[in-house]
């Protein structure tokens, strides 16, 4: 038996361009927007790809890179074939157009940090065109941005809670302390100029909630709670972002991470990113409670009390 | 397979196709397109640092003029923010399909950034002018509805009809309008934002024709034959409505005739638009030009471009 279909009635709304204020109405956003158009970068020059060296690594760490940053590249892809739903949604309830323009510049530098993680693949000897057989059986079926952005019944805030504020800002977190732990030159430069462009991902919803919140009711808002909840407690701590973290961890997706973090390519090692994870969901809860979202603690089998 | 007009109608749940993602090839196929994917990232312009728009002289022009290029400039911001969607419409279209080139996605997610920088330029040379315009003149507004989103999106339209409409054919119209606005523009911000539109323009024009070469040697006669009623379909809705040409709109309608005033005297003033007269010419010679193209394309350019084109004539612009 197939899955239903998930609605995406928000493509039945009619096109709202009859007026349209590009007056700035999210000053915080218009400013990311600027700040993205001045400092673009391109992949091909900002770079050092002839310093990859990969004779330096085993066959092991090798094949481990290949996958991990295949990994990472298919990740990024889901931005470009997913999170473009959220300028329909933008453009079709006529929200701020502030977000329109931010909006484009995000996708563009999602596929800059696609690009740049097959190429570093490749650098390490071949990107792969798939995940094994198993992951992608453990994939089949999930509801990805794309259906819950275009789902009306789900706010585009709550979207932007759980996806935005929560998930991308444990990714920013966890860059973060990955370029200072990445010894390889161009694996720490990938993830220099992917925080670049990250940082703005975060706080572009972190300001737009902000923006919203006071026009939004108690139950919108409680609604965008749960989304934050949810994310952190049965996607973030569950393990479908940092395969350590799972209750069941899938050796192998572990020791890819190992062996990739031991070498200097990326990659995590549980003791190295769980102090980080724990910081992350902390600063999330202290960022929420500005907003009046009051969020629990949770429980971790590794990580206790968070 | 059908054409864009059916993708307007309401009347059954909107047909979006599923995604089959992998195997996900992200490597170079098309050499030439990763090329101008990569030219685009190095050469994004901004408007704060490229264009002084304080030096457009405001105080020499007189109400009359000041508002007519206004509304010109805010007409180009609606046009340019509605290609934004439609660029990232047409992006998740080409990803929901199995064994789309990379190199062409990558290129439209440029575009959706030089449609934003556009728009951005355009919206603030308006308010330059004296005043942006959120609305269109009372009774033009369905020339700006033009449903982008669902245009791409559709499963009933084929992707590589829309992108020989959109990519090959609009993009050369729209060229082609974008270099008659230049020649006739002589305050230098206004000419300078136009030119830098114009160079993006014409990078995803050939981009767009790059694409098109690739993929039509795949099409057998009937999907041939789908392209080129699409193309007729797209010309109709986009250009000969008056949405992207102005020279095409009717000025018997309300508001009609003050779109047309307002490029008029803009022209006249050298402030960033072309008279009707010129835009009328620049539109049936290229498409002219693009009969000959669409038939290298294996497609029936005459059938494509056969089309009437001549514009009402204008008025005097006082």
């Amino acid at each position: 038996m197939t899955a239903p279909t998930p609605p995406h009635d928000v493509l039945e709304l009619p096109d709202h361009h009859v007026s349209l204020d590009l007056g700035e109405t999210v000053p915080a956003i218009r400013r990311m927007y600027r700040a993205a158009v001045k400092t673009a970068w391109d992949p091909e020059t900002a770079i050092p790809w002839d310093e990859v060296n990969p004779e330096q690594y085993s066959p092991e760490v090798i094949e481990a890179a290949r996958v991990y940053w295949s990994r990472r590249a298919w990740g990024e892809y889901g931005a470009i074939s997913e999170s473009p739903a959220m300028q329909f949604r933008y453009v079709l309830e006529g929200r701020e157009p502030d977000l329109s323009l931010f909006w484009a510049l995000r996708t563009q530098e999602e596929v800059r940090h696609a690009e740049v993680c097959m190429r570093m693949a490749d650098a390490l000897g071949g990107y792969h065109l798939q995940p094994s057989d198993e992951e992608l059986k453990a994939i089949a079926g999930a509801l990805g941005t794309r259906a819950r952005v275009l789902d009306r019944s789900r706010p585009l805030e709550v979207t932007i809670a759980g996806l935005v504020c929560v998930a991308e800002t444990v990714v920013y977190d966890v860059f973060l302390e990955l370029v200072r732990a990445a010894t390889n030159p161009v694996a720490k430069q990938i993830f220099r100029l992917i925080l670049r462009d990250e940082v703005r991902h975060c706080d572009f919803g972190w300001e737009y909630l902000a923006h919203r919140a006071p026009q939004m009711s108690a139950d919108e808002l409680e609604d965008c709670r749960q989304a934050m909840i949810s994310m952190i407690r049965d996607v973030e701590l569950a393990g479908y972002r940092s395969a350590w973290l799972a209750v069941d961890p899938t050796p192998e997706e572990v020791a890819v991470d190992e062996l990739v973090f031991d070498a200097g390519l990326g990659g995590v090692r549980a003791e190295w990113e769980g102090p980080i994870v724990v910081a992350s969901i902390r600063a999330i809860r202290g960022r929420a409670a500005g907003l009046g979202l009051e969020l629990p603690t949770f429980q971790h089998h590794l990580l206790g009390e968070i | 397979m059908t054409t864009e007009s059916v993708t307007l109608s309401r009347d059954e749940p909107f047909p979006l196709p599923t995604e089959r993602r992998y195997p996900l090839d992200l490597s170079t196929r098309i050499p030439e397109l990763r090329r101008l994917y990569h030219e685009s990232n190095a050469s994004i312009w901004n408007v704060a640092d490229d264009l002084d728009i304080t030096a457009i002289d405001v105080d020499r022009l007189d109400d009359q003029t000041r508002a007519a290029a206004a509304l010109s400039w805010s007409r180009r911001a609606w046009l340019s923010f509605a290609d934004i969607s439609e660029s990232e419409a047409a992006l998740v279209r080409s990803c929901l399909e199995l064994d789309r080139e990379a190199d062409f996605k990558f290129v439209l997610a440029t575009r959706g950034t030089e449609r934003a920088v556009a728009a951005d330029a355009c919206h603030r040379i308006a308010q330059r002018l004296g005043g942006y315009r959120a609305t269109p003149p009372e009774g033009t507004e369905a020339l700006f509805t033009a449903e982008p989103i669902r245009r791409a999106l559709d499963e009933r339209v084929d992707f590589d009809a829309y992108v020989v409409a959109h990519f090959v054919v609009l993009a050369t119209i729209d060229r082609a309008l974008l270099e008659t606005a230049v020649a006739a523009t002589t305050d230098a911000t206004c000419r300078g934002a136009l030119e830098r539109i114009l160079v993006d323009i014409e990078r995803q024009e050939t981009a767009g024709r790059i694409y098109a070469e690739a993929r039509l040697d795949r099409l057998d006669d009937d999907a041939r034959a789908t392209v080129t009623a699409n193309v007729v379909d797209v010309v109709r809705l986009d250009v000969l409505s008056g949405r992207r040409c102005v020279a095409f709109v009717d000025e018997d309608i309300a508001g009609g005739a003050e779109l047309r005033m307002a490029e008029e005297l803009t022209a006249h003033a050298g402030l960033g638009a072309a008279t009707l007269v010129a835009q009328g010419e620049a539109v049936t010679a290229a498409l002219a030009a693009l009969h000959a193209d669409l038939d290298r394309l294996g497609l029936d350019g005459g059938a494509a471009t056969s089309i009437e084109t001549a514009p009402a004539s204008p008025r005097s612009p006082r």
